[in-house]
């Protein structure tokens, strides 16, 4: 027992302030509906001002009340604005916008402080007892009796204060609480506050232990996802109840694993393990999206008649045909930009066609890169297609439990999966292994494996895949899933099975992704998995985002953006703030609609003169679903 | 021979039939024991004021919600059990109160799905593909929709454009291509002024004697299915109270009293 007991020790302190963060998670999203990727930023930003402040000699007493309270209740308010904006915009864009606030709020603190990690001051008393044996020091006693004090308090509130009646009732029935005279922007916006003042203090609390790493602080929240996920996304008492189990386990799980390099990252992945547990055993009707379901918007139908989609099609080919005569040296950016439109693209058709939401492309990226290496006496082009199919078992994995449920849990699992895949699968044999770098090779026939004869061969791969989302947008898939953007309750009453097409869309865009990484791979020398870093597929996504709404024309100019753009700009602050950019950038994007949708009288649909519409309805988004589809 | 007439006609089969259902959504019964049977070939009708419990029986039958006990037939086989999409490939259709169109397609295409959902299934490849014969029998099949529901003209129009009269059609159509036996129409004058129900009703009336299928409608609204419908069923507050042919139901006390009230003098 007294083997165990420092580990249960470490296991429970970590495990209360996994418990604090989930508890700020889950009060703001049972009130507001927002699953807020972003509050690991916000945990982050915290831990790194109050670094700042008693660095300019601020005393620890106030520098601790700046930080939670002012900082804490600051973002709060920030926060309510964005979710109420948010709030009105579908599902996937939801994800898109606290995904940039992530992004936004990490980059931020890299272009300040550096990507190293810096020392943080403990600043609890450090003085302790000793039970057993095992030392148990005073900061992790007050640790621990904090987020109990946290957990306890909020409970109390919920049952015995009149704002935790109303907040209960905004879960509930936000119109009727509006009714009765209470407004349920100031009962969220209370919300908000504790949420972030949680979130601010957890920061603090764990920085600690953790030292201040942007990553790791930002990772906090998927410790919370992890925590949350045992509550349901509901349950505050559960949530901070998981976060002690998710301490327990991460705390104990190295004791119990092997002892090798593989299973370092294993604490880091048990959060995901358990999130995806959590949500194949759960039944639909316990874990329900909360807030207003709003369908995104099906993308129209070009109309690009099939003559100026070729011509276009072909005067942009003959364009980047041409870019080795031209650029020289820099072909390699070039090259690195076409496999990187083909990733976009498997992301284009996920987001702008079947409207849901990945944070793990990068993930899939790598697996097609690593699996290509280790295929260097197979035929080249049967190299590139094992190594495509090779990513779509993870697929299936992630997609399978989360597309029964609701779109949000497909982001929240590929989250997860992309931090799993960086700290525990890269590292396996039969992806990077844990050498410094694997070699893959390129095509050997006529030529093609000089660097202008394997631009080329990228060139025809990108015309293929455009080829191919082309054909997927005008076939049935493609009108199926316009079909399910627009009316899944339609869908499933005619006859077509809609979970299944969700899972299929989401394993051909894990394919073709895969495939890019298999392209990517050959381009250098030796490749390992420092590239394929987690944060790079939330990148992605902003940037695809950013590009814009065109399902073939986005990811050109979202390839241009990250990898040829950069790649001219030597300027160091510019690439530093790139990022922070792109983070920003699609916060802006994601809650534009809510700006121009917030008018009070909702916008009349679009006719023709001479219509006869006295009963038109408004646009779909204006009115609630009333059946859910199983 | 008219257009109308070449459209898939319904054979075997009868009909919908409900058994004892009961639906309770915590401490509140929503249906309580409702009986029905909707033949093929004929229209009958759930009538019953707001909030009567019809919409639910509605989800019910069509597999959105689960009920607390009781059972749904169709064609002498339980589907009780059964998954929405099934249900649809066995033959059961169904509009709805709050239309679920698809906005941003056109209204060719919207007409288009109703057979193509069918078509693809569940199976992945049918969700990819589609053959060439199926694509001629969806044009084919749209094209008589569109027809004998009178909307050829706004073939290429998108619903987002349409009035509400004109969105129900489009929503008729649909069903219409899908070539179910079976229709469940949930309240579709509600929205429509006098002209327009008595169109709807034209054509629902072409429908069943050209194609054989049976209909089942809910409505609140007395006017439509009053000279529609060969048998009415009425609810109220989740509970059946009466049953029998337009006649009957116009002569019952009990209806008058529950439901017809002023209306019923009209």
């Amino acid at each position: 027992m007294s083997d165990y007991l420092p580990f249960i020790v470490f296991g429970l302190v970590s495990g209360s302030v996994y418990g604090l963060s989930a508890m700020g998670l889950v009060l703001t999203y049972k009130t507001s509906g927002i699953l807020n990727f972003g509050q690991g930023g916000v945990t982050a930003i915290a831990a790194f001002l109050y670094y700042d402040l008693t660095r300019n000699s601020v005393p620890v007493p106030i520098a601790i009340i700046l930080v939670v309270l002012v900082f804490g209740t600051l973002s709060g308010l920030v926060l309510e604005v964005v979710a109420r904006l948010l709030a009105r915009t579908s599902t996937a864009n939801r994800v898109v916008g606290t995904v940039g606030l992530l992004l936004f709020c990490q980059s931020i603190l890299v272009v300040r402080y550096g990507g190293a990690a810096l020392p943080f001051p403990g600043f609890l008393p450090q003085g302790g007892f000793t039970v057993s044996g095992t030392l148990i020091r005073a900061d992790q006693v007050i640790t621990a009796a904090i987020a109990l004090a946290a957990a306890v308090g909020i409970f109390l509130f919920f049952r015995w204060t009149r704002l935790g009646t109303e907040m209960r009732a905004v879960v509930d029935d936000p119109d009727l609480l509006d009714m009765t005279g209470r407004s349920p922007v100031k009962v969220r916006r209370t919300a908000w506050i504790i949420g972030s003042v949680f979130a601010s203090a957890s920061g603090l609390l764990i920085a600690p232990t953790s030292n201040l790493d942007s990553v790791l602080l930002t990772l906090l929240v998927v410790q919370a996802f992890g925590a949350a996920a045992i509550g349901r996304f509901t349950s505050l008492p559960l949530a901070y109840a998981g976060g002690l189990v998710l301490g327990l386990l991460t705390s104990l799980a190295p004791k119990w694993a092997p002892q090798t390099t593989l299973f370092q990252g294993l604490p880091l992945a048990i959060p995901f393990l358990l999130l995806v547990v959590v949500l194949l055993v759960t039944s639909k009707s316990k874990l329900k999206e909360i807030g207003r379901s709003v369908l995104s918007a099906a993308p129209a139908t070009s109309r690009l008649t099939l003559n100026q989609m070729l011509g276009t099609g072909i005067v942009s080919v003959v364009a980047l045909a041409l870019v080795p005569v031209l650029v020289g040296a820099k072909l390699i950016i070039w090259s690195q930009g076409l496999t990187y439109v083909i990733l976009f693209l498997s992301l284009s058709l996920l987001v702008r066609l079947s409207g849901q939401v990945s944070l793990c492309h990068i993930a899939f990226q790598a697996v097609g890169a690593a699996v290509m290496t280790h295929l260097g006496d197979v035929p080249w082009l049967a190299a590139v297609l094992i190594a495509g199919l090779a990513a779509v078992p993870l697929g299936i994995l992630v997609a399978l439990p989360a597309v029964r449920l609701a779109g949000l849990f497909l982001a929240v699992t590929t989250l997860g999966l992309g931090i799993l895949m960086q700290y525990l699968g890269y590292a396996t044999n039969p992806l990077f292994g844990t050498q410094l770098g694997r070699a893959a090779s390129r095509p050997g026939a006529f030529g093609l494996d000089g660097d202008k004869g394997y631009y080329y061969v990228l060139l025809a791969f990108v015309v293929g895949t455009a080829v191919l989302v082309l054909s997927v947008e005008r076939s049935r898939m493609g009108r199926l899933l316009r079909g399910l953007a627009d009316s899944p309750t339609a869908l499933v009453t005619m006859g077509a099975g809609i979970n299944g097409l969700r899972v299929l869309v989401f394993c051909l865009s894990a394919f073709v992704a895969s495939v890019s990484g298999a392209l990517l791979a050959p381009l250098f020398g030796v490749i390992d998995a420092t590239r394929f870093g987690w944060l790079n597929s939330l990148v992605v996504l902003t940037v695809l985002v950013i590009a814009g709404r065109g399902i073939i024309v986005a990811p050109f100019i979202a390839a241009a953006l990250i990898q040829v753009v950069p790649g001219y700009v030597y300027n160091q602050t510019f690439q530093l703030y790139l990022p922070v950019f792109f983070g920003l950038g699609a916060l802006l994007m994601a809650v534009a609609p809510g700006i121009s949708g917030s008018a009070l009288v909702p916008k009349r649909p679009r006719r023709r003169a001479g219509d006869r519409a006295p009963h038109a309805l408004p646009p779909r988004a204006h009115h609630p679903k009333l059946v859910e589809v199983p | 021979m008219t257009t109308a007439e070449r459209v898939d006609a319904v054979t075997g089969g009868t009909g919908l039939r409900l058994d004892r259902l009961v639906v309770k959504f915590g401490g509140l019964t929503a249906v309580n024991g409702l009986s029905l049977d909707a033949p093929l070939g004929r229209v009958t009708a759930l009538l019953g004021p707001n909030g009567a419990g019809k919409t639910t029986a509605f989800n019910v039958c069509s597999g959105l919600q689960r009920p607390t006990d009781g059972s749904v037939e169709l064609d002498g086989r339980d589907i009780t059990a059964l998954s929405p999409q099934t249900r649809a490939r066995r033959g059961l259709g169904r509009t709805f109160q709050k239309m679920e169109l698809f906005d941003h397609a056109t209204v060719r295409d919207n007409v288009s799905m109703g057979r193509e959902a069918a078509m693809a299934g569940s199976l992945p490849w049918r969700q990819i593909f589609s053959t060439r014969r199926e694509r001629e029998e969806l044009v084919e099949v749209t094209a008589r929709a569109l027809e004998l529901c009178g909307i050829v003209g706004l073939a290429d129009r998108r619903p987002v454009e349409l009035s509400t009269g004109q969105r129900r059609l489009v929503e008729l159509a649909r069903v219409v291509a899908g070539g179910f036996s079976m229709l469940l129409l949930d309240e579709p004058s509600s929205g429509l002024d006098k002209a327009e129900t008595q169109a709807f009703g034209e054509v629902l009336r072409k429908l069943v004697a050209t194609t054989g299928c049976g209909i089942l409608i809910v409505e609140h609204d007395m006017s439509l299915v009053m000279d529609l419908s060969d048998y009415i069923y009425v609810m109220e507050f989740g509970t059946p109270i009466f049953e029998g042919t337009p006649d009957e139901v116009r002569r019952s006390p009990e209806v008058r009293a529950a439901y017809l009230g002023t209306e019923g003098d009209e």
